[in-house]
């Protein structure tokens, strides 16, 4: 399935830093968000405007998955953030601290009106949704499904962990509930799931160990922090012998299905819908991100 | 013509970066002064980038204090728009590129 | 998000922050002042401080990095991050004053040297910042007429400093009138001017400017870098002496120096002395004339505040000062002023805290 984007890691460049920002290209990160938030100043959100704009507009990396993280919906810097940002033309707008499907809607909105103002193709830039409250997350499916434009959910663990008056630690057991919450309604809704990050960056022990969970829980990507994580990150979303064996068969399946004209196809006794090609298709896109031999012409099914 | 009304600065003295300082320059027109770790070989081009955001401003009389280690094209610009919306103390106009833009 | 350092305002205002800055800067080997308006600090992800730097008026100083954090240009950063702030702030002029050791790396950074010695450089961030300075001073016409010059804090303006202007005005063809512009003395700086002008308003050959960052005053030059508190003085005046004979002098085309002779203050005579030193060098003369006296005692502006502390404007001032100041010192205007002399004694801004006690008994 050429073309595929894939999202198993996130990092961040910062809006305040050129140094940051020319270099996120050379690591392994599938999406680079570059930031108008947290990691700039607030005298300096009008500089990273202009940078992020210019950075993008004539140096845009083309085999990664643009996203630009906006200030929150309720911040003074929100308007503008939008009227920049979106004609930077990303792939998907980040978006910090949603708590309600209102706010989605909203922001749709304003996002669409940018995009006819600007000839841009109206739906074209995605929203990929931070939930950072225990509101965001009691509200995660409706969220999802607020709108069209909703590609992913992120769980943004520090603020949420603040919001629950909890601790953050490396186990995670403060944010149990609320990662499988949100994969759920990301399940319900069809859309991607992001996991927290990992906070200590010289633990590489720990990191393995946490980015093998978010993997096995379900998680489709995980935020890095520290672009030392970001190979370790991709290396526990790998799929494993036994996903890509499964996903071989259904592809040979959905193959076979074509050559006899077949409306449907079954195996093994199911039926092989959509989201089933889809996940074999992530499946083998992620297995050639990592580098996995597979004969024949899997990788461009 | 755009004026200034105020001194302002933008950008930092970061490898890869340019900082910016313009104030308002009133019967003295354009004044640049340039310092660049690459000056031999690419003042001339930073010096070009900056004299077409100033036409673009249309700003007539600056005096501008350039301190260049090593930024690209993209960088200079996205400094210039910043200080000069800064010392005009004027908002950007987003829109202004888009198709059918008044 | 990806950067190992974050700065921090070390927040100056609370006694835990000045305390930081302290031991920090002392671990560094520097003195650390106690009037810095804001401060920044570099931290690592553990929460050490490995740098900082801070403001005062339009000073960037007390610039530090620890042994173990050099070579990443956190100065860069920092510099970057207090010029940013200065000019949110409306402070465009910046300047620095640093060892000649450390000069490049703010020649590297936008800054150009003013003046300097062996012991010290003082730099800014504009080029040709004294020749400007001279070209916006400078009456349009008849600058280029043979000149002399005094410089006064006038604090406040007395008789005394009409003697010494009356004395220099009647000896010359023109007369400059160089006040030194800072806001630590007790009267401000925009005060000091308005009486010395009011003073001076009818001697035709006067000409009565701010001394802007160039006219150094004692008050607020920093002294964090030097190994001797007591080297201060004499480091202060060499610099502040030659800047003026070397770049000032020639730019108003001054020949000559007035000044009153000092009987009380020694930090004053010290400069006074360094004076007679230095501009002689550069073809400059120094002419020093006797104190005014009223009845057994010399005329002197710290007189003027202690009466002002003790008893407020009263009658006994009419042989210190003119008119024109005691109309001033009479008036709902000069209230705020007085009352800050009546609760701290003569004197009683905070730099004094750093200065001897010599130092602190005269501010002319």
């Amino acid at each position: 399935m050429p073309g595929k984007k894939l999202k198993r890691t996130s990092l961040y460049a910062s809006g305040a830093s050129v140094v940051n920002m020319l270099q996120a290209v050379f690591y392994n990160q599938d999406c680079i968000v570059y930031d108008l938030e947290d990691s700039v100043p607030l005298d300096g959100k009008d500089a990273a405007r202009f940078l992020i704009s210019n950075v993008l507009r004539r140096h845009r990396p083309e085999d990664k998955h643009i996203q630009i993280r906006v200030n929150g919906i309720y911040s003074i810097y929100f308007e503008e953030d939008l009227e920049a940002a979106v004609r930077a033309r990303p792939d998907a707008l980040r978006v910090p601290k949603v708590e309600t499907a209102e706010e989605v809607r909203t922001i749709s909105r304003k996002v669409a009106a940018i995009e006819r103002k600007a000839g841009i193709e109206e739906g074209s830039i995605k929203l990929w949704c931070t939930l950072e409250s225990h509101i965001g997350v009691l509200n995660a499916k409706s969220i999802a499904e607020a709108d069209p434009r909703v590609e992913a959910l992120i769980l943004g663990a520090e603020d949420f962990t603040a919001s629950m008056r909890a601790r953050r630690t490396k186990e995670g057991p403060e944010i149990f509930y609320a990662r499988n919450a949100m994969l759920m309604a990301c399940r319900a809704a069809g859309v991607d799931a992001i996991d927290a990050l990992f906070p200590d960056v010289n633990d590489v022990e720990g990191l393995k160990e946490d980015a093998k969970k978010s993997k096995t829980l379900g998680f489709d990507g995980k935020t890095a922090i520290h672009p030392r994580q970001v190979d370790i990150i991709n290396d526990a979303f790998t799929p494993t012998q036994k996903e890509i064996n499964y996903a071989i068969r259904v592809l040979d399946a959905i193959e076979e299905g074509k050559r006899q004209n077949k409306g449907a196809v079954s195996l093994d006794g199911s039926m092989i819908d959509k989201p089933i090609v889809i996940r074999a298709q992530t499946v083998m896109a992620l297995a050639k991100a990592a580098g996995i031999k597979i004969g024949g012409d899997y990788y461009e099914r | 013509m755009l004026e200034l009304k105020k001194p302002a600065v933008a950008g930092t003295l970061e490898s890869s970066d340019i900082q910016i300082s313009m104030a308002p320059n009133p019967g003295k027109g354009i004044e640049i002064e340039l310092d660049s770790v690459v000056k031999m070989q690419f003042g001339d081009s930073i010096l070009a980038t900056v004299r077409r955001l100033l036409e673009e401003f249309e700003i007539a009389e600056a005096r501008i204090s350039l301190n260049d280690k090593g930024a690209i094209d993209a960088v200079i610009a996205a400094r210039m728009q910043t200080v000069i919306c800064r010392a005009a103390e004027i908002g950007y106009n987003w829109a202004k590129e888009d198709p059918h833009a008044r | 998000m990806n950067e190992s350092f974050v700065l921090r305002d070390m927040q100056v205002y609370t006694e835990r922050g000045r305390s930081a800055l302290r031991d920090f800067l002392a671990s560094q080997g520097l003195r650390y002042e106690n009037d810095a308006d804001y401060a920044v600090g570099v931290y690592d992800d553990d929460d050490v401080l490995l740098a900082c730097g801070c403001c005062c008026g339009a000073v960037l100083k007390n610039f530090a990095v620890a042994e173990n954090a050099r070579g990443q240009n956190i100065l860069g950063r920092l510099l970057s991050h207090l010029t940013g702030w200065q000019f949110q702030r409306g402070n465009s002029r910046l300047l620095v004053f640093t060892t000649p050791e450390n000069k490049g790396f703010f020649l590297r950074s936008g800054f150009f040297i003013v003046e300097e010695t062996a012991a010290t450089v003082l730099l800014e961030n504009r080029q040709n910042g004294v020749e400007r300075f001279a070209e916006e001073t400078l009456p349009p016409n008849g600058a280029d007429v043979d000149s002399a010059c005094v410089v006064m804090n006038c604090n406040p303006f007395t008789l005394g400093h009409r003697h010494l202007v009356e004395y220099a005005a009647a000896r010359s063809a023109l007369l400059h009138v160089f006040l030194v512009e800072e806001d630590r003395s007790i009267f401000p700086f925009a005060i000091r001017k308005r009486l010395l002008s009011e003073g001076t308003a009818d001697i035709p050959n006067v000409r009565v400017y701010g001394g802007g960052p160039y006219i150094i005053s004692s008050a607020t030059f920093p002294t964090y870098f030097l190994k001797e508190v007591n080297q201060a003085a004499d480091v202060w005046a060499e610099l502040d002496l030659t800047l003026f004979a070397r770049r000032i002098a020639p730019l108003f085309h001054i020949s000559r120096r007035y000044v009153g002779e000092e009987p009380y203050c020694i930090l004053t005579r010290k400069y006074n002395e360094a004076m007679r030193q230095i501009l002689p060098r550069y073809g400059l003369s120094v002419e020093s004339i006797p104190r005014l006296r009223a009845g057994s005692k010399a005329v002197s502006a710290s007189a003027v505040r202690e009466i002002l502390a003790r008893q407020g404007a009263c009658s006994s001032l009419r042989e210190l000062v003119p008119e024109s100041t005691l109309r001033f010192l009479e008036s709902e205007e000069a209230a705020p002023v007085l009352m800050k002399l009546r609760k701290t004694g003569n004197g009683g801004s905070m730099w004094f805290e750093k200065r001897t006690k010599e130092e602190i008994s005269c501010l002319n």
